[in-house]
């Protein structure tokens, strides 16, 4: 398991998958692991797909949920079955939990009351605020380039 | 990540079932060694009340766990109300099967993550500094 990369993770789900007596050490062959190691990799890079990764590692959360269909019932459902609560909540999602971030408009005369509060990603929130805030340090800030939507005018 | 094994006694005889890894609480050593350096063993509560069982329970942790040929050896034991945790870090030894011996040099030791036993208490917890420590809940349950 080492030798193909195989993470603590998996190899953790593959030992507690014979502790129940979900199957056995002859259940484990080279061609099992094999397929796990393919199947994990890491996907490319979202920002930037064109290059590829160096060292591509095998993930715990690509293929930690999937390891039972295989060894048990001989199953390829690597990515194609939907994830219980129970597998999500076990698993570290590679992609950025979404933040709420409150958007005070500095055009209008109160937030308070208003519905200002979007939930956007943290990137899109710095983006926000990367392109407000010159334009206010600059006394140039109007209505008209109000980055919120804020329904101000 | 937290690696939690419950230990259930079935017909006088040990048995270790592993539960499924789930997000949880992070501490220092976790966030020193990672998280695959710790390994949380779930004991019966009534197994202390029975001498013979406390017994077997003894010898059980003070050999080492062996599991996909890396070595875990138990260090801590946290008692509450409810529940007994003994706690195993996992060391710098590699079982390679077979003969039963254990090999000083793990894989992962080459990437100097892990450490032996020993030095793990000598770096945190050094006995030749501080000799007069009260006793810890290990020795309060004669445990060990």
């Amino acid at each position: 398991m080492d030798a193909r990369g195989l993470p603590w993770g998996v190899q953790w789900e593959i030992a507690r998958l014979i502790s129940l007596k979900h199957c056995e050490w002859d259940d484990i062959s080279m061609s099992a692991l094999d397929v796990l190691r393919t199947e994990g990799l890491s996907p490319p890079d979202p920002d930037d797909p064109d290059t590829p990764t160096s060292t591509p590692a095998v993930l715990n959360a690509q293929i930690g949920p999937y390891i039972e269909d295989l060894l048990r019932w001989n199953k390829h459902t690597f990515g194609s079955q939907r994830r219980t609560k129970e597998v999500l909540s076990t698993v570290r999602s590679r992609f950025p939990r979404p933040v709420i971030h409150t958007n005070i408009c500095p055009a209008c005369p109160s937030h308070l009351g208003k519905n200002s509060t979007r939930r956007i990603l943290p990137s899109s929130g710095m983006a926000l605020q990367a392109a407000w805030v010159p334009h206010l340090n600059s006394g140039t800030f109007t209505a008209a380039r109000c980055p919120f939507a804020c329904g101000c005018s | 990540m937290s690696f939690c094994m419950r230990l259930q006694l079935r017909e006088g005889e040990f048995y270790v079932t592993l539960d499924r890894p789930v997000l949880g609480q992070s501490s220092r050593f976790t966030r020193c060694y990672g998280s695959s350096w710790l390994a949380k063993l779930k004991l019966p509560t009534d197994a202390l009340s029975k001498p013979d069982v406390l017994d077997k329970l003894k010898s059980l942790l003070t050999r080492p766990l062996v599991l996909n040929g890396r070595v875990f050896r138990f260090f801590y034991l946290n008692k509450n109300k409810n529940s007994i945790s003994a706690y195993l870090m996992a060391t710098n030894e590699w079982y390679m099967g077979g003969g039963g011996s254990l090999r000083q040099s793990s894989p992962l030791n080459d990437q100097g993550i892990y450490c032996s036993f020993l030095d793990f208490f000598r770096k945190h917890n050094n006995l030749e500094q501080n000799h007069k420590q009260v006793s810890c809940t290990l020795f309060k349950t004669n445990l060990v």
